[in-house]
């Protein structure tokens, strides 16, 4: 007697995936309208394979820190449902959806990611900057080690997920570790528009609701922030157990100020304008700058992550070799 | 504040240039956008304020060096507006004997003094001595205080009273200098000595005033002693005193010799005004006559008004001055001479006194008649040790050969002139010279009846002819010695060559020679405050024996000039030989008189028009304005001033770069 299925029931088609509906960013009045960046270049990313061998390894050891979760070789997420075919395992069928719908349906997952990598990137004004011995606009640099890392996790199955911070959170783009994500992920980084204020706090917060725990938070900023109120974001990041990498973006004369200039000096976020001689202020600059840089390290480290300065005027592949390089050896 | 040269101020408004400046400096233009100014808001905003600061401040160093510099150009100073802003005044102090009157000196010092109050900051005081001749004893100048406390510490002197030079050098140097107020404060007595030969009708130069003291009072009481010279009364020596008697018309005083000071005489002489009276005291005691003598001594009377010319000295008496020294009895000449000197002493009240050469050394002061004999040994050698001294020799040329190579060793050549037929006499007589003297006034006729027949021509540069003979050649002539002079008759004192010494004139004519070669050896003994003393060429100490007021000793050679009235002692650095000098106040000064007409006194001021003493008012307002600008000197704080300013302008500039 030939089996009859059991009647399916009726299928729901599932929700669709969360996505975090973000304002469009609030362009700041006093700033300059800002033209959409250049794409990505992908002659950088290109090179990537070879550095995907040293990366990988270093990726590898990177994210086999990673993988002292309990999630570990489950799949966690599901992505939809397709009709039962002989030979799938019974196991994946969803009988709940059988008992209202009289159909067999098989739960499809996504495919199992070893690590869920959420890069965060700075799209204030203050990163859409590029001093004349840079080799690129900080946000530019910031783009491309992002791509960069995202092509690693790509690479290894990692799911990669993207976030904008501004004034608030502007965009989020869920982990995944498909080859169309990795194009919407690359797709949203090439449409990112510079400008407005930050508020890395309180993106960094709306962000911690939307991801799972136990993910690697890579921020890509100037962090021109509040350090406490950074702090409390971080932390609360961490309380999700997140692991936490800053990738201080800074320009060449952000470092050293070395320039002497004498002019009207104009706040990219804030628009504020102060008459004044470089050379003149320097020695305070750099005295109040490194004392930023050693909160902001102290700060990172106090919440267990980590954070790294990558200057513009360096090679992006060349500093996040190092720095990957420098973590693997850590780990 | 005034100003010397107040054009320069417009240059003031050159402050302009550096305001403009601040105003259109370029300012920063450039955009310079930055990332965050969270690290330079701070720091900037500070700097910012403090480059404005620094930036006012540098305008303000930039307008305050440019004001500074139009002011410093311009020549700033405090004028003086009290009232005695600008004066000088020149204390004229009159050191003359009448000044020592009773009262006069102290009350005059007071007025003088009390006349310096009127000065203050910026004006200048000077003090002028009025006699011997004028001097300066406190150069004008500004530091009046040291004038008063000079002026308070003066004591009167004894000199000769003579305003006159004193009164134009002080107009003269008031008028060359500027001031608004010029002033002669005339410190003194107006004594008519004094101003006796003035030029009433030349004022005092335009603008400079003067100020007389009060008239001073007549003296109750005023005698003075004139003169003091040594006497014979009898037998005894004696000291004659002339004292003239000025106030009142008749007073009996009481006069005492003391030498050494030990009173050896006394006197009271009735005086009564008038003629100068001459008192003889006789000095009785014999010793105290030669101690006397010997020393000096010091005559003085009862003090009156004026005590200053109640004493006078007397040096002791030099005898060396009147001897003649020869041979007596060394042939026929010597008996006319000795005729002559003889017959001089029944007439003469100071006679020459005869006596044979000593056997030593011929005495300094004494006139020699040097006849053949002195050319010989030994008398030659004290000859020419006379005459290396200065000796007075009267050499009678007699042709010896001994005498003829003597002076021919002086540059004296004698040529035995030929014996003519007829007497020839002397011409060209030189009428001027002191040993014709006797004749000038009255004929020359009896000097030119003289016959010779025996003469000497004497020729050479050292002589000076007084007659010649008829050839030209000298008969008397006047030589001169290394040490001092000589006479030279050029023919002998004996009939077999003249007819003189038995002619009326051969008496006068010796007399007057020897007067006159005794004359050039003696040495003076009525010295005044004001003379100046000769006393060689040797050092020595000038010590005061007895004096008006105490001396220190001091070292002189050459002369010296006595200011106080005294016995002086002059010891000559060999040890061996001293001089002993008078020195009395000066005769004519005890006429306390003042001037008779004070209102010629007044009229020494100028009296120019009001126009020309405005004109001279103004210049001596634009020249006191230089003067008080060159004694602040502010210009030179000022420019200082612009100095340190300028440090700071460059210090701060350097730092306003924005």
């Amino acid at each position: 007697m030939p089996s009859t299925p059991p009647p399916l029931r009726r299928v729901v088609p599932p929700p669709p995936p969360r996505r975090v509906v973000v304002k469009p960013a609030r362009s700041f009045d006093a700033a300059p309208a800002r033209k959409r960046l250049p794409p990505l270049d992908m002659a950088l990313l290109a090179e990537l394979p070879d550095l995907a061998l040293q990366a990988r390894y270093m990726v590898e050891g990177f994210l086999s820190g990673q993988h002292r979760s309990p999630q570990k070789g489950s799949s966690v997420e599901f992505a939809e449902y397709r009709a039962y075919q002989p030979g799938d395992d019974l196991r994946r069928v969803d009988w709940r959806l059988y008992g209202r719908t009289d159909r067999l349906h098989v739960k499809q997952y996504e495919e199992e990611t070893q690590l869920r990598v959420f890069v965060v990137l700075d799209v204030s004004a203050s990163m859409d900057y590029r001093s004349a011995t840079a080799k690129f606009r900080k946000i530019e640099f910031a783009r491309i080690v992002l791509a960069a890392l995202g092509l690693l996790a790509q690479r290894q199955r990692d799911a990669v997920g993207l976030a904008l911070a501004g004034a608030e959170l502007k965009d989020f783009l869920r982990a995944r570790s498909s080859q169309a994500h990795w194009r919407l992920f690359v797709a949203r980084l090439e449409g990112v528009i510079p400008g407005g204020t930050t508020s890395l706090a309180s993106s960094l917060e709306s962000l911690a609701e939307l991801i799972p725990a136990r993910s690697l938070v890579v921020i890509a900023s100037d962090f021109y922030e509040d350090t406490d109120r950074l702090a409390v974001a971080l932390r609360r990041l961490r309380y999700d157990h997140h692991d936490l990498i800053g990738l201080h973006i800074l320009d060449p004369v952000e470092v050293d100020f070395d320039t002497d200039g004498r002019g009207i000096f104009v706040d990219a976020e804030t628009g504020g304008q102060i008459k004044m001689d470089a050379a003149s202020v320097r020695k305070g600059y750099l005295q109040r700058f490194g004392k930023f840089c050693d909160e902001l390290d102290a700060m990172f480290r106090g919440i267990g992550g980590e954070s790294v300065r990558l200057r513009t005027d360096c090679s992006p592949m060349s500093a996040l070799a190092e720095y990957l390089a420098h973590r693997s050896r850590r780990l | 504040m005034s100003w010397l040269l107040p054009g320069f101020l417009g240059a003031g408004f050159a402050v302009a240039l550096p305001v403009i400046l601040h105003f259109l400096r370029s300012k920063p233009k450039a955009i310079i956008d930055f990332p965050t100014l969270r690290f330079l808001a701070e720091a900037a905003i500070r700097d910012t304020k403090k480059h404005r600061l620094r930036r006012w401040i540098t305008l303000a160093l930039r307008c305050l060096i440019i004001g500074l510099l139009a002011a410093g150009f311009a020549r700033p100073f405090f004028a003086n507006f009290h009232s005695g802003g600008g004066q000088i005044m020149i204390v004229a102090v009159d050191n003359s004997l009448g000044m020592q009157a009773l009262g006069r000196w102290n009350a005059r010092r007071d007025w003088a003094v009390n006349q310096l109050k009127d000065l203050g900051s910026g004006d200048e005081a000077g003090i002028l001595m009025m006699q011997p001749t004028p001097a300066w004893l406190a150069p004008v100048s500004g530091n009046i205080e040291q004038v008063r406390e000079t002026l308070s510490a003066m004591q009167p002197g004894f000199e000769k009273a003579h305003y006159t030079p004193a009164l134009r050098l002080a107009g003269q140097t008031l008028a060359a200098m500027p001031a608004r107020s010029k002033t002669i404060i005339w410190m003194s007595d107006e004594q008519k000595a004094g101003w006796l030969g003035t030029q009433f009708d030349e004022p005092l130069p335009t603008g400079v005033k003067i100020r007389f003291a009060d008239t001073a009072p007549h003296p109750d009481s005023q005698a003075a002693i004139t003169t003091v010279q040594w006497a014979r009364d009898g037998f005894n020596r004696a000291v004659q005193v002339n004292i003239r008697l000025y106030a009142p018309d008749a007073k009996t005083r009481q006069l005492t010799v003391k030498t050494g000071g030990k009173v050896i005489a006394q006197q009271s002489a009735n005086l009564k005004a008038g003629a100068e009276q001459a008192i003889l005291i006789p000095l009785k005691n014999a010793s105290d006559a030669a101690a006397a003598i010997h020393q000096g001594v010091s005559v003085s009377m009862d003090p009156d008004d004026l005590a200053a010319d109640d004493t006078a000295w007397l040096a002791p008496r030099d005898d060396t001055a009147r001897t003649v020294l020869y041979s007596p009895g060394s042939g026929p000449a010597s008996h006319f001479l000795d005729h002559a000197l003889g017959s001089l002493e029944q007439f003469d009240a100071d006679p020459l006194t005869d006596q044979p050469f000593p056997q030593g050394d011929w005495p300094a002061g004494a006139v020699a008649i040097a006849t053949s004999d002195c050319f010989q040994p030994p008398l030659l050698d004290h000859l020419n040790h006379f005459v290396a001294a200065g000796g007075a020799v009267w050499i009678v040329v007699d042709g010896s050969e001994p005498q003829m190579q003597w002076l021919a060793a002086h540059n004296v050549r004698v040529t035995l002139r030929p014996q003519a037929d007829e007497p020839e006499h002397l011409r060209d007589w030189d009428l001027d010279h002191p040993i014709l003297g006797a004749f000038a006034g009255q004929s020359v006729l009896p000097l030119m009846e003289v016959e010779f027949t025996r003469s000497f021509g004497l020729s050479g540069e050292t002589l000076t002819p007084i007659a010649n003979w008829p050839d030209g050649s000298a008969g008397l002539a006047e030589m001169t010695l290394p040490g001092g002079r000589a006479f030279l008759s050029g023919f002998p004192l004996d009939r077999s060559a003249t007819n003189w010494p038995v002619q009326p004139s051969f008496v006068p004519f010796v007399h007057q020679t020897l007067r006159w070669l005794a004359a050039l050896q003696r040495t003076k003994t009525d010295w005044r405050i004001g003379d100046t003393i000769p006393l060689g060429d040797r050092d020595g100490t000038w010590r005061a024996i007895d004096t008006a007021r105490s001396q220190p000793d001091i070292h002189e050679s050459g002369s010296v000039r006595p200011t106080i009235p005294g016995l002086y002692e002059f010891n000559y650095a060999d040890g061996n030989t001293h001089k002993i000098f008078a020195v009395n106040a000066p005769l004519g000064q005890s006429d306390l008189t003042p001037w008779p007409d004070p209102n010629q006194l007044l009229a020494l001021e100028s009296k120019a028009g009001p126009e020309k003493e405005q004109a001279a008012e103004y210049t001596a307002v634009k020249l006191s304005d230089e003067a008080a600008e060159s004694q602040q000197r502010l210009w030179w704080w000022l420019l200082a001033i612009v100095a340190v300013a300028l440090l700071a302008e460059l210090a701060v500039a350097n730092r306003t770069a924005v």
